[in-house]
């Protein structure tokens, strides 16, 4: 059994057109206070995906469902959850239009760690929306990231060597991340 | 189109997904614009396949070591290689031995089946 962190934005990015289908509201895990309408949020989304994750008998959470401590830092908090629930693999929901701040800091984090030799590359399962992982089938060229959202440094996951798994539809998202944390 | 749960009854259904798999099956690290080429997939066929391939972790997309960024229109890209991952073993090892269960019975093959399993 795994134990798995799901990371990913909160939210949409201002003015960014979202296509999340309705199906994905409506699967929502009772548990969770859903937080964008109509269109969920990408944080619902990675709520969804740690249901999914439950469901097929691993241990899933995110940070959002921790409690933080006054006075203790949100980096703190995440290499507590990391600690405390003896996390073991990283699963990176990337949706286009998506705020990435907060996951660059997380990426920030994990690299540094896989450059330390704490952690292995394989532990970090990115999941980008089609469109955020470019794969040129004429050069044989590939680019991890939005186009003008200095987004270049998250190249360094595919050069570490991070599995990656481009989805185009939620239900293929869905089916991926299942698909990576079975035997 | 829906993908199935099973990874190896979409590879089934998909000659291109079995073609790649069975280039980057020898354990080496091999060039997409090689793979692509050697079994005349087009761009879009082959960008959409592999995705698929990596969905199901059958096939590793990575950085070739050393390699160099390039400027692209999409930002700058980096050189990679495609490789299978042990699932990705797996899968083919079972389409291996479905081809030699097909080769020990051609002669009763139709020949869409022929073709589709037994060409070279």
């Amino acid at each position: 059994m795994r134990s798995v962190l799901v990371l990913g934005p909160t939210g949409w990015r201002a003015g960014f057109r979202a296509l999340v289908p309705a199906e994905i509201a409506r699967t929502l895990p009772a548990w969770w206070k859903r937080r964008g309408s109509p269109v969920p949020w990408p944080i619902d989304v990675r709520a969804l995906l740690v249901d999914d994750v439950r469901r097929v008998g691993h241990a899933a959470t995110m940070m959002e469902l921790w409690d933080r401590p006054k006075g203790e830092l949100r980096t703190a908090l995440f290499h507590r959850i990391a600690r405390e629930a003896h996390v073991d693999t990283f699963v990176v929901y990337w949706p286009q239009g998506g705020h990435t701040e907060g996951m660059s800091w997380e990426f920030h984090g994990l690299i540094k760690d896989i450059l330390d030799e704490q952690l292995q590359a394989e532990a970090i399962r990115i999941f980008p929306e089609a469109s955020v992982l470019g794969l040129d089938g004429e050069t044989g060229l590939a680019t991890l990231g939005e186009p003008d959202r200095r987004t270049t440094y998250f190249q360094d996951l595919l050069d570490a060597g991070c599995p990656v798994a481009p989805w185009s539809t939620y239900e293929e998202l869905r089916l991926f991340v299942r698909k990576h944390l079975s035997p | 189109m829906k993908l199935p749960e099973d990874p190896v009854t979409w590879v089934f259904q998909n000659p291109h997904a079995d073609a790649i798999l069975r280039a980057v099956g020898d354990g080496h690290a091999h060039l997409p614009l090689e793979v692509r080429k050697s079994r005349g997939i087009h761009p879009e066929s082959f960008r959409k396949t592999v995705h698929t391939l990596a969905g199901y972790d059958l096939v590793r997309i990575r950085a070739q070591k050393g390699a160099r960024f390039h400027e692209t229109p999409r930002g700058y890209g980096i050189e990679v290689v495609l490789e299978a991952t042990p699932k990705g073993l797996q899968v083919l090892e079972i389409l291996e031995e479905f081809r030699s269960v097909l080769k020990r019975r051609e002669p009763t093959l139709a020949r869409a089946t022929r073709e589709r399993w037994l060409a070279p």
